[in-house]
């Protein structure tokens, strides 16, 4: 009898501790392995958008359980109207598919533009990867230091633009209706044609994303001397546009232009996502915001990344879509989509 | 700077660097051959595997692919009349009637030939133009840039049809491609413009399902009429002989082969212009140096020069579409604008950065230009038998292959289904009009231009009044602009003058 | 005969063009000045141009119209008309159902059937040529285009609807 129970015993401590050996076998395998996750990108290759997005995805599926395996698609056409239609109606809530689209479909969506198929608020946000600040910039060899010897100039002040629905232009048309400047904005081919407006000394300044300025502020061809509401800390000391106003409405139209700055680079999946995928999502993007390795890489591209939650970035769309009709009305009249 | 030159040369033979070139210029090679692929896809696609490369490796890597598939592509449009890449349409116009002759071995000789004097060509203009390459950019203003616009659109002129008629159809060609390109949200105050509703039409329509519909498809259906193989019924001995000949023919017209890479440089340094353009003027060009009326109407049936031209041009253009891409990070076409993503993950700020510390990578990129083409046109020499028998094939057995990869082609601009609709759409045009000998020519000069002309006019306007019509270079250029216009018809009255 | 048809499809060409051009030129007169002047200005030029070229062709001398000739020096007298425009009308069927295909199966599925259906049905090739150049099509392009580019071919409606 006690020989039984002590091969019972042994029987029993063998099947334990060969249980524990196996458990990791046993138990249900991550959710994302052997997956593929599909990156839908409203921009062709090679703009910023795409630049961010690969820079992402290349060191995202360390940070994902399971280790999936992920690919770009480039979906470009109404100004990532066509990827965003995609990802809310077509592709399937599993999880597998994330789409970075336009942060101005904000501003789409409070112009109501017919060709949308989406509703911002019900996307299944994950977050966005950077703010994306506005500068309005004066060459450096002008003789404008400050915002109020711009008030002084005595001429026109010609702005570049790469084109009439750029933030660039949006923020310089602001600050000209608002603040009474004597702006002349220029519009150009696109963005790089309108830095090299600004090189050729054929305009005096731009006001665009603080992203794409940096380089010539840097080598100091450029100066800035205002910013939106969003700021990146090499701008934060700039006064901000809403307060070279005085006019109320004027203050909240720009604050609604400049909340679209705040969700810099959107990342969202299709509505109905499962809450487990999203969660797994939401985590490994803050997780790689942080990764030391992507801000490396981040720093020599001059993208900085920096994670806003989807609980912030809703908050953001809602604020915009949350204006009362006569200040979205005076927004209409100076912003296009 | 010759330290830098040499040290360029010397980075590009390590053993390194040297693979990666090889592996791009063989990538580049089935790019360029392949109507499916783009060269500037490709590259978005090769950027993934940069990351561990160096600087030393990984330009030598992109550039050696994308420098080659302007040479490569030139083989597709001479074979089967499909641009092999946007930039080589007007190689089609010449070579594709040349290969139905059965002097495709011809015409593939004298591209490849011309294809590699321009890339030198480009490529020592790159290494020459460092010293003075930034103010070179920066003296074409929006004014400047609008005249070359309509130095381009002039060449509407000369692709046009002979006499009164022919001229008007190939005005009313350019005004036709014009309209098209003002498809999509206006640059001024963002207005959509005959979208019809359409979210596909607000960036316009693509280039590449527009010439491969007007070009490719209607090559298709003659096929599929004919019955015959590309090369009709010519004898097979006559294909491979043709290449020597190719050969000869470049080097008898060699002035004119350099004047067409200058071309080709010229319109790649300005950012925007670029490639789409430079092949037509070229080609233009090329036609103007018809001696006589007899000559001139050969143009578009099969004469050589009409190959040379284009060949020469689209080769040049890279190294000129490199200068303001290194020096200003302003993108000298599509493909540079991915050119410049690489240069950000490696390191690289483009800029006078590029033209002073990182001198050497500058000059080691110009000679990837060089080293890539002569291999790539070496490897074609070598094959090019085989490759010229490609158009002894059955049409019937081509045509299957040839859809799927205009198709193919079409649809990887955008991913969109609207892509193939274009495609079929201007396919149909295309049948129209090469049915009734409308010239298609002027339609892709205004296509190309029309929207450029347009944000450029406007740009110059605002910012200067009308005092932009002062400048001197604006001045200059129109000079220029008259004097192309008005050539052919002062050349024809001085030589009927002659003959009286 | 063969002059008079194709002075009637050119007048039907100058005849298109006058109709877009004065469209263009009515749908951009509404529009803000900046927006509206190339349209309006190249919409009315094209009109003209057009009106212009349709006169020449009705009631000018008859240059430059000389029958089309393809680059291998035939003129279409050479072939029959009939099964030019059969042949014609042919082809255009297969690019339409091409596309038909495309949208309802998917390219992966489209490409091969295009081949393999080409092949067999409109030239009548042997089973084994079909197969042999079916079966390299699909290495050709699952080799390329799905594995190594891994281009995004979205599925066909059929496949979507399925399941």
């Amino acid at each position: 009898m006690e020989l039984k129970r002590y091969r019972l015993l042994l029987w029993i401590s063998f099947l334990s501790l060969s249980m524990l050996w196996v458990a990791p076998e046993l138990q249900a395998a991550p959710y994302y392995q052997g997956k593929r996750i599909t990156f839908v990108v409203g921009f062709a290759p090679g703009g910023g958008y795409d630049r961010m997005t690969r820079m992402i995805a290349k060191y995202l599926p360390k940070h994902i359980p399971g280790k999936p395996t992920i690919i770009i698609e480039n979906m470009p056409g109404g100004s990532s109207m066509i990827a965003a239609n995609y990802v809310y109606s077509v592709a399937k809530p599993d999880g597998l598919t994330i789409g970075n689209i336009n942060r101005g479909l904000q501003i789409a969506q409070v112009m109501k533009i017919s060709e949308m198929k989406f509703d911002l608020r019900k996307f299944a946000w994950i977050g966005s990867t950077a703010s994306d600040a506005n500068a309005f910039c004066i060459r450096a060899d002008l003789p404008y230091k400050t915002f109020g010897d711009l008030r002084n100039a005595k001429r026109e002040i010609f702005m570049s633009s790469g084109g009439p629905m750029t933030s660039g232009a949006q923020f310089t048309t602001l600050i000209k209706e608002y603040t009474k400047l004597n702006i002349q904005l220029i519009t150009y081919t696109n963005m790089a044609d309108a830095l090299l407006a600004v090189e050729r000394k054929e305009v005096d300044g731009n006001g665009s994303t603080y992203s794409s300025l940096a380089p010539l502020i840097q080598r100091g061809v450029l100066r800035p001397l205002l910013r939106g509401r969003a700021f990146e800390p090499e701008i934060k000391h700039l006064p901000v546009d809403e307060d070279m106003t005085t006019d109320p409405v004027g203050k909240k139209v720009m604050a609604m232009r400049s909340a679209t700055d705040v969700v810099g680079r959107p990342y969202v999946a299709p509505p109905g996502t499962s809450p487990e995928a999203l969660s797994i999502l939401r985590k490994a993007f803050a997780q790689v915001a942080k990764d030391p390795q992507l801000q490396a890489e981040a720093k020599k591209n001059l993208m900085p990344v920096e994670y806003l939650s989807a609980e912030e970035c809703l908050k953001s769309v809602n604020y915009l879509l949350g204006q009362p009709e006569d200040i979205v009305r005076e927004f209409k009249k100076y912003i296009t989509f | 700077m010759f330290d830098a030159f040499i040290q360029g040369l010397m980075i590009n033979l390590q053993f390194k660097p040297f693979i990666f070139m090889l592996i791009g210029s063989a990538i580049g090679f089935w790019v360029g051959i392949l109507p499916g692929l783009g060269g500037g896809a490709t590259l978005a696609l090769m950027m993934s595997f940069i990351y561990t490369m160096t600087p030393q490796e990984a330009m030598p890597f992109l550039l050696g692919m994308y420098s080659v598939v302007a040479t490569t592509g030139d083989i597709t449009s001479v074979l089967f009349g499909i641009p092999g890449e946007a930039t080589t349409t007007a190689t089609i116009v010449d070579g594709y009637p040349m290969a139905k002759k059965g002097e495709a071995g011809r015409a593939l000789g004298a591209v490849l030939m011309s294809s590699l004097i321009g890339a030198i060509f480009g490529a020592a203009l790159l290494a020459l133009s460092i010293p003075i390459v930034r103010p070179l950019v920066l003296a074409f203003g929006s004014p400047e840039m609008f005249m070359l616009t309509l130095l381009g659109l002039t060449c509407i002129s000369t692709l046009s049809g002979r006499g009164k008629r022919g001229l008007l159809q190939g005005l009313l060609g350019g005004g036709f491609g014009f309209i098209c390109s003002m498809i999509g949200q206006d640059s001024q105050a963002g207005v959509l413009r005959f979208t019809f509703g359409q979210l596909y039409l607000w960036g316009g329509l693509s280039t590449i399902p527009v010439m491969v519909g007007l070009f490719a498809i209607p090559e298709i259906v003659n096929l599929a009429v004919s019955g015959t193989a590309i090369a009709g019924d010519v004898p097979l001995g006559k294909l491979g002989k043709g290449v020597r000949q190719g050969i000869k023919d470049t080097f008898q017209n060699f002035w004119l082969v350099v004047r067409c890479s200058l071309i080709g440089s010229f319109f790649g340094i300005l950012p925007g212009v670029g490639g789409g353009v430079s092949q037509w003027v070229a080609y233009a060009h090329a036609t103007q140096s018809a001696k006589t009326d007899e000559e001139r109407a050969g143009f578009g049936k099969g004469d050589v020069r009409g190959v040379l031209g284009p060949g020469a041009s689209n080769n040049s253009k890279e190294g000129g579409a490199l200068i303001p891409t290194i020096a200003f990070g302003v993108p000298g076409g599509p493909g540079m604008a991915i050119l410049l993503g690489a240069f950000f993950v490696m390191g690289l700020v483009p800029g006078p950065e590029m033209l002073t510390k990182h001198l050497a990578l500058t000059y080691s990129m110009v000679w990837t230009i060089v080293i890539a083409n002569i291999i790539a046109v070496t490897v074609c020499l070598l094959f090019i038998d085989r490759i010229a028998k490609l158009t002894t094939i059955r049409g019937n057995l081509m045509i299957p292959f040839l859809l799927f990869l205009c198709f193919i082609g079409a649809f990887s601009s955008n991913n969109h289904y609207g892509d193939l609709i274009v495609l079929m759409v201007f396919g149909v045009i295309g049948c129209i009009l090469m049915r009734y000998d409308w010239p298609r020519p002027p339609f892709i000069l205004g296509f190309v231009l029309g929207r450029f002309a347009e944000i450029n006019l406007f740009a110059a306007t605002l910012r200067y009044k009308a005092h932009w019509l002062y400048r001197p270079k604006v001045m200059i250029i129109l000079l220029i602009t008259v004097a192309f216009a008005l050539a052919p018809y002062i050349l024809k009255k001085r030589r009927l003058s002659n003959e009286e | 005969m063969k002059n008079r048809i194709l002075a009637d499809g050119k007048l039907w060409i100058s005849l298109t063009l006058m109709v877009i051009g004065a469209t263009v030129a009515l749908m951009a007169y509404k529009w803000p000045f900046r927006t509206a002047l190339f349209p309006v200005s190249i919409g009315l030029c094209v009109f003209f141009m057009a009106l212009a070229d349709m006169l020449l062709g009705l009631f000018g001398k008859e240059e430059g119209l000389s029958p089309k000739e393809d680059a291998a020096g035939a003129t279409p007298e050479d072939r029959d008309q009939k099964i030019a425009w059969r042949r014609t009308v042919g082809i255009f069927a297969w690019i339409g159902g091409f596309f038909l295909m495309i949208i309802l199966l998917g390219f992966p599925v489209a490409v091969p059937l295009l081949v393999f259906l080409y092949l067999k049905v409109q030239n009548k090739e042997s089973w084994r040529l079909t197969l042999i150049l079916t079966g390299s099509t699909v290495v050709f392009f699952y080799g390329l285009f799905v594995w190594i580019i891994e281009t995004p071919f979205p599925d066909g409606l059929l496949v979507r609807w399925l399941g």
